[in-house]
């Protein structure tokens, strides 16, 4: 029977136009219907150096299903070329190109002695969502532009997170988590956002080791990149919030970066130190300003559900109640994500879905009790069915509508702090 | 308090020693597994004890059927997750002196009349 799904959390794999426009100077070519860029594009903070609205296009039509796009994409990759000053250039397919076949890489590959690098990436809607879509344009990057190479730069290491632009706090999580691992004694590398660009993106191969912070995107990735380029990867599948989370995650890395532990502990107390000076001078708001029930559900992606969940748990000592993953992760990765929120401390276990449909979600939330005024982090789909249950609502997840995040964030000890100072600032809204 | 008397269970109860450093004495020789208050700014100091606590601000809160079972749950996830009290005691220096916890709680109460 046909399946109706209300209000999705993601878009089309073409949307992965947002992860090229993330990187600096690279602009994308989309070989696709006129309109795809403008339903794909975020409102707000998208008017960078290329913006959606000026992003190439083949606007392919009735006669280019008929006879093919080739040739109208060929023009349209030569005269970008000509007249964009960009650094890289990343050919994006739409679904009309992808049905009708058109032979992109063949077209492409024309433009291998280009003085820029030309490259292409398959994010037709039938090959998934942006964070699929997200995946391949990495993907092309590793496949079609970087080298191997047997220089290794010590204590370089590439971090990978969730998608730009999707992800609300996409610039400032990358901008934290470089600065806790150069507090370790690293050197970071990031490809997206202010400053980076081609050179990060050449820098890739001398890296000692790939850091994935995901749940799962990205990983076919880090799987790939050390096939080809020959880098180990650590996969650190929860977003750090706070500092029991983000002091784990430091000893995780260091460990694996063969940093001795006493420098470690070293930069952990410091932080610590810092944060907990914080959380005691306002415990006691926490304490008692609960009017806000100790329950809590959070309905987001892979990343912030589980990252929060441990935050809340670990943190804060709140108490799980059915949290949901919206982002369509793929079954292969379900069972292990599954297994994280499984491993709470004092033996606390979160019930969690993999769940798309907003109907379904919304109905699950009425129907539970929270035992007092829930908090229900999530969307902005979640507002309406939060006010029904005079909840605490915190907008953090696609798609956002009450919030503007320039480069806030909420990973490490720091985003603990700003994501608290987030929750009861809503919280303490009932008294005023 | 009849009843506990009556029927010879074993427990302590001491009467208006709600100072805080009284508070905290006995909280650190006794290490309840809850502690429950109704004046502000105390439960915090339970915490930073590593007690979980829970504030009682409102007795109304705790009236008729659906809210006796709230509290219930209030009490029950308060005991079950014991991070924000666990993680903030390791961290915190608390402001009485090594000399006041080995003290017994009585310590400053003076006689008076007969």
């Amino acid at each position: 029977m046909a399946k109706l799904l209300d209000k999705q959390r993601y878009k089309c794999a073409m949307a992965a136009m947002q992860s090229v426009q993330a990187i600096e100077r690279a602009v994308p070519i989309l070989h696709s219907g006129p309109g795809c860029a403008q339903k794909l594009s975020d409102t707000v903070g998208s008017s960078g150096y290329f913006s959606p609205n000026i992003f190439p296009c083949t606007s392919i039509n009735e006669k280019d299903v008929v006879f093919g796009g080739i040739k109208k994409l060929r023009s349209t990759i030569e005269n970008s070329l000509k007249v964009i000053d960009a650094d890289l250039y990343v050919v994006l397919t739409g679904c009309i190109p992808e049905i009708v076949g058109d032979d992109v890489g063949e077209a492409v590959s024309e433009f291998e002695d280009a003085e820029k690098p030309v490259i292409y990436a398959s994010t037709a809607r039938f090959k998934g969502n942006n964070y699929k879509g997200h995946e391949q344009v990495i993907d092309s990057i590793i496949e079609q532009y970087l080298k191997r190479t047997e220089h290794r730069q010590k204590g370089l290491v590439n971090i990978w997170a969730d998608v730009p632009y999707q992800d609300l706090f996409w610039l400032g999580n990358l901008r934290e988590l470089e600065n806790l691992l150069k507090k370790i004694g690293l050197t970071p590398n990031t490809i997206f956002g202010y400053g980076r660009g081609i050179k990060n993106i050449d820098r890739i191969p001398k890296a000692e080791f790939n850091l994935l912070v995901s749940p799962w995107v990205s990983l076919d990735n880090m799987k790939k990149m050390e096939r080809k380029l020959g880098i180990p990867y650590l996969h650190y599948p929860t977003l750090p919030i706070g500092a029991f989370e983000t002091s784990k995650f430091l000893r995780t890395v260091g460990e694996f970066a063969g940093i001795p532990s006493e420098n470690i502990e070293k930069v952990i107390n410091e932080e610590e130190g810092y944060y907990y000076y914080l959380i005691e001078r306002y415990a006691d708001m926490f304490l008692e300003a609960r009017v806000m029930a100790k329950q809590f559900t959070v309905a987001a992606d892979a990343q912030y559900t589980l990252g929060i969940t441990k935050f809340l748990v670990n943190d804060l000592g709140l108490t799980p109640a059915e949290q949901f993953i919206t982002d369509d992760t793929p079954k292969q990765y379900q069972k292990q994500i599954r297994e994280e929120f499984q491993n709470l401390n004092y033996g606390l276990k979160a019930d969690v879905s993999f769940e798309t449909d907003s109907y379904i979600i919304h109905n699950k939330i009425r129907s539970h009790d929270y035992h007092g005024y829930p908090l229900i982090i999530g969307s902005y789909y979640e507002k309406e069915v939060t006010s029904e249950l005079s909840g605490h609502f915190l907008n953090i997840a696609w798609p956002v509508q009450d919030k503007v995040v320039m480069d806030d964030f909420y990973a490490g000890y720091t985003g603990g702090i700003r994501l608290t100072e987030d929750i009861y600032s809503v919280a303490l809204q009932r008294w005023n | 308090m009849e009843y506990l008397l009556k029927n010879d269970i074993d427990f302590e109860a001491s009467v208006a020693d709600q100072q805080n450093y009284e508070v905290m004495n006995i909280l650190k020789k006794y290490q309840p597994d809850l502690y429950l208050s109704r004046h502000p700014g105390s439960t915090v100091w339970a915490i930073k004890n590593g007690t979980p606590a829970v504030y009682v601000d409102d007795e109304y809160k705790i009236f008729g059927y659906k809210h006796t079972l709230e509290f219930a749950h209030n009490v029950l996830n308060s005991i079950h997750n014991r991070n924000f009290e666990q993680n903030l005691a390791k961290r915190v220096k608390l402001p009485y002196t090594d000399w006041w916890y080995k003290q017994s709680v009585d310590k400053f109460l003076e006689r008076s009349g007969k």
